[in-house]
């Protein structure tokens, strides 16, 4: 089934359609999930809600773009909308950003969860805008109006959440190093 | 010691390619949502919002018939015994007043002299119609005998009938004033109620007379018609009915008005009667039945207009509820045009019960929230908390330098939403062709539009939308207005209204408070 065919068939709410995308596009979309979110259980419900809003508003691509990032932008916003209405204020405060945060690459030699429990780790704000611009490349400014912060406070929550990933990162070596030993 | 890399380029080289699998509850709750959602949408709210429209209409207009059923079946006949009871204290006859309504009908009547006998009625040629009537019933001509003690003057009426005319020969009552205050009556009235007498000597069983039928006719102007009708008619009831039935055709509301005023002075002369009661029953009938005819004729009880609504929408207080770095700021109102279809059910004479739908357009600006940099980009765009930007549009109008450069920028907002008010009007007594009125009620909104604009000298620009709207919100409605009619199908109307908003915002950034006034205008038509 084409792409094309596939997306008519949704908007005319298919049930064999729908499962179909979900099962072509669940994984890149889960995995986005995982990195925007605190836990999988959150992750497993932004992909709901994700899916939810791509079956209601499919009738709303245009072919303009990939279907697959109008997907991820909407899954992206699900997580967005999530933070926006647990935000906490006192998380949003401005660090003067130092130097750049560079890392061994050897130290990186860790499962592929625990690194991504490293990102789901952090705090919401930090972790949001570390994803939407180390992983998914959107810009400071961008940043700034998707999670409505200037671009200073996003520049200066990519530094923290650099920090403390690098933090996290040593932690997890040394305590691999102990566990070795 | 490896290569040293920034760290966010590391983790993007080791999580961009994962695929991890969520667990099949996922698809499981996805179904579940999407097929309860189906559900819902059987019914959209447009349908369900209808619905509560019409159901209150229904429970309305239930209202309204019990109302107004216990009205008609009592109030009148409570009126009429009223103002016979009035009547009966004064106790006076115009009788001068009877006659010249009699001579005024243009009836063939004939005042008898006093010493005539008073069971002496004169014949009159037969009718076609009394023949008619006599052949199918001896009791066609039937003769309450007044007998009262002190009727030494006498007056007599007698009812005669004229067959080239076809119309009831009447002879009415002469009334002797000059030995008797009071007035009596010594006619021979012919009715079918139940307490008759058959006068066979001074009566040719052809005649076919009836006073009651003959008085109504003499009262009505132009009865010629109905007069037929009345003089084959034997049955009281079916007379009233049939004058009924033929007073659409033959008076206008003046003449059923005169009509009443004459049935008053008949209750008057059987006041005096021995055989009030009987009378006053008779008369009753008639009244009861006059008024609910007049109660009865045509009512436009069903209304539909359309409204065309200039609004203006704005905030009691200051600010803007797009951020609460705005709370300072001055604003505008603009001037928007909301729509309405509104159903109008008439409870009373003055209280009307209206629903519907319509389309209600607000815009407001908030003045100099930002301004524009030498390269047309706009400063502390982050900070405007309730505004979610559509980045396409923003970078368009930004990159294009659509706003200009070092310029103070306005924000706009336009909301559209679809509104389903129920108010209550109550309407003044209308004056030559106009009716002044208030209402108050409740409007329900569904948002359906939401755009948020930067301004500037140089145009308008969309960047996006408010993020702090409720789906659902409301609104207390007040108002007065006029109706001025065109015809008797047709109202122009024009009504100020306020709306006063509740539960519009998800989150208020301040004590914000929006209000919007507008004007409505529209056409009515009554069913």
């Amino acid at each position: 089934m084409t792409q094309d065919k596939l997306i008519k068939d949704c908007i005319n709410n298919n049930k064999k359609a729908q499962e179909e995308l979900y099962r072509q596009y669940k994984d890149s979309l889960f995995s986005m999930c995982l990195k925007y979110c605190r836990n999988k259980t959150e992750a497993e419900d932004n992909l709901h809600d994700a899916f939810i809003t791509i079956f209601e508003k499919i009738g709303n691509y245009k072919n303009k773009g990939s279907f697959e990032g109008w997907m991820k932008r909407i899954t992206i916003n699900k997580a967005i909308d999530k933070y926006k209405k647990e935000r906490n204020t006192s998380e949003i405060f401005k660090t003067q950003i130092v130097d750049e945060v560079v890392i061994s690459q050897d130290k990186f030699d860790l499962p592929l969860n625990i690194i991504l429990k490293t990102i789901q780790e952090l705090p919401n704000q930090y972790r949001l805008v570390f994803n939407l611009y180390e992983l998914d490349n959107y810009s400071h400014k961008e940043i700034a109006s998707m999670l409505s912060i200037s671009i200073g406070t996003s520049k200066s929550n990519l530094h923290r959440a650099k920090v403390l990933l690098k933090t996290r990162i040593e932690e997890l070596n040394q305590s691999n190093l102990k566990n070795k030993q | 010691m490896g290569v040293k890399k920034d760290i966010g380029k590391t983790y993007n080289d080791k999580l961009k390619d994962i695929n991890i699998a969520p667990d099949d509850k996922v698809w499981e709750k996805i179904q579940n949502t999407l097929d309860n959602k189906k559900k819902n949408k059987t019914f959209p709210f447009w349908a369900r919002a209808i619905g509560v429209g019409l159901l209150l209409l229904l429970i309305g207009g239930y209202g309204y018939n019990s109302f107004f059923n216990h009205s008609s079946n009592n109030s009148p006949t409570n009126n009429t015994e009223e103002k016979l009871n009035q009547e009966q204290n004064n106790n006076k006859l115009n009788s001068d007043l009877l006659i010249t309504d009699t001579n005024e009908s243009d009836k063939k009547s004939k005042i008898l002299d006093d010493n005539q006998d008073p069971s002496t009625i004169n014949d009159s040629e037969k009718t076609e119609s009394t023949e008619e009537s006599t052949g199918k019933s001896n009791n066609d001509v039937s003769i309450i005998k007044n007998t009262k003690d002190n009727s030494g003057n006498n007056s007599e009426v007698k009812n005669n009938s004229n067959s080239k005319n076809n119309t009831n020969y009447i002879t009415n009552q002469k009334i002797d004033h000059r030995n008797s205050s009071k007035s009596d009556i010594n006619g021979k009235l012919n009715n079918s109620t139940n307490e008759t007498i058959n006068n066979s000597s001074g009566l040719n069983n052809k005649n076919n007379t009836n006073y009651i039928e003959s008085n109504i006719g003499n009262i009505k102007s132009n009865s010629t018609k109905n007069n037929n009708e009345i003089a084959s008619n034997n049955n009281s009831e079916r007379n009233t009915k049939s004058i009924m039935t033929n007073q659409d055709d033959i008076v206008n509301l003046k003449n059923k008005e005169k009509s009443i005023d004459s049935i008053n002075k008949l209750k008057n002369i059987a006041s005096d009667s021995i055989i009030k009661k009987d009378t006053i029953l008779i008369a009753k009938q008639i009244d009861s039945t006059l008024i609910n005819k007049k109660l009865e004729e045509p009512k436009s009880e069903w209304e539909v207009g359309a409204y065309i609504i200039p609004t203006y929408f704005g905030s009691i207080t200051k600010g803007s509820s797009l951020g609460e770095t705005l709370t300072e700021n001055d604003k505008q109102a603009n001037i928007t045009l909301s729509y309405r279809v509104l159903a109008n059910f008439k409870l009373s004479n003055k209280l009307t019960l209206r629903t519907g739908f319509g389309s209600t357009k607000l815009s407001t600006t908030t003045l100099n929230t930002t301004s524009t940099d030498a390269n047309g980009m706009m400063a502390n765009l982050g900070t405007f908390s309730n505004l979610s930007y559509d980045f396409i549009k923003l970078n368009e109008v930004e990159t294009s330098n659509s706003l200009g450069s070092n310029t103070d920028i306005n924000f706009k907002e336009e909301l559209t939403y679809f509104e389903l008010p129920i108010e209550l009007v109550y309407k003044f007594e209308p004056k030559n062709k106009l009716t002044w009125k208030v209402f108050s009620g409740i409007s329900t909104y569904k948002i359906s539009n939401n755009r948020v604009y930067a301004e500037s000298t140089n145009g308008s620009f969309e960047i996006g939308q408010a993020n702090n709207l409720k789906q659902y919100s409301f609104s207390f409605n007040l108002g007065g207005g006029i109706d001025y009619k065109v015809n008797d199908k047709i109202n122009l109307t024009a009504e100020p209204i306020v709306r006063y908003h509740i539960n519009m915002y998800k989150r208020k950034v301040f004590n914000y408070n929006t209000i919007n006034t507008g004007l409505s205008i529209g056409l009515s038509y009554k069913f």
